[in-house]
């Protein structure tokens, strides 16, 4: 096998088995990505699918509603965004958006699917992030509708 | 009341009442629509309410269980005589790495609840 893709899969495997503790310079090196306060990582309406997993900094999560920008979450480290456009296969559903110096971890279609494929229960991490963020939602709704 | 079929499987009857807002989350606490039809409620202010349908196939009482909510946010209630497979958290997660299809509809259902919500925060400007 050609030996770029045994360590592209090394590095995969260790994302899968080790979580987010396992994701080193090396990892961060291949997959990783800056962006600066202000930098969408998501846009609104855009067809796009990679997912990101949220290393350093946060992102506000945003959705224009009748041309005003409401927040509808801030997320941290080890929280996912993007996620909802890759397994819907829909446009993007909000904005994110850099409020400091970020750095995520970029999945593709393809890599995301390697990791799920060797390692399962890494999706357990993308369940707690989606539930919590359901949580805030729903508080998010209540506030609104108070 | 419900009848149980087999080791994991109840039916209930309709308008049976799962688990109420404010209700411990412990035991069976993730569940699996295998046939008949269902509601999620959720109580907001001034007697609003929100009211989501789950439809077969879905999985719901996920996000409180999985988030490590004490007690439920929501109500779930059966409008028609329903089929329903149950799983304690950590049973459920030992089926995730086991059963790859089931984490990946369980992150759709997921993906769709929180649309839903996105959409109705949209709807109220």
């Amino acid at each position: 096998m050609d030996e770029n893709i045994i360590k592209k899969y090394e590095k995969i495997m260790k994302i899968g088995l080790g979580g987010l503790e396992a994701i080193d310079d090396d990892i961060i090196n291949t997959y990783g990505k800056y962006f600066k306060k202000g930098d969408f990582l998501i846009k609104e309406g855009e067809e796009s699918r990679d997912v990101f997993l949220i290393m350093k900094g946060s992102v506000i999560v945003t959705k224009e509603v009748n041309t005003i920008k409401k927040v509808l979450a801030i997320l941290g480290p080890g929280e996912i965004v993007g996620e909802m456009s890759f397994f819907e296969s829909t446009t993007r559903s909000a904005s994110c958006i850099a409020d400091d110096d970020v750095i995520t971890i970029n999945f593709t279609d393809e890599t995301f699917s390697e990791i799920y494929k060797v390692h399962p229960r890494w999706l357990v991490q993308i369940l707690e992030s989606l539930s919590k963020r359901i949580i805030k939602t729903m508080q998010v709704l209540k506030e609104r509708i108070g | 009341m419900s009848q149980k079929i087999n080791s994991d499987v109840y039916k209930f009857k309709k308008d049976h009442i799962l688990y109420n807002e404010g209700d411990p989350i412990k035991g069976n606490s993730i569940f699996l629509l295998k046939k008949g039809h269902g509601q999620i409620i959720y109580n907001l202010k001034h007697d609003k309410k929100l009211i989501l349908d789950i439809p077969v196939g879905s999985i719901f009482g996920l996000f409180e269980t999985i988030s490590n909510e004490e007690y439920r946010i929501t109500k779930v209630k059966f409008i028609e005589e329903s089929i329903v497979s149950m799983w304690q958290k950590e049973d459920f997660l030992i089926n995730i790495s086991m059963i790859p299809e089931l984490g990946l509809k369980s992150i759709v259902c997921l993906s769709a609840f929180l649309r839903t919500l996105n959409q109705k925060i949209q709807e109220i400007g």
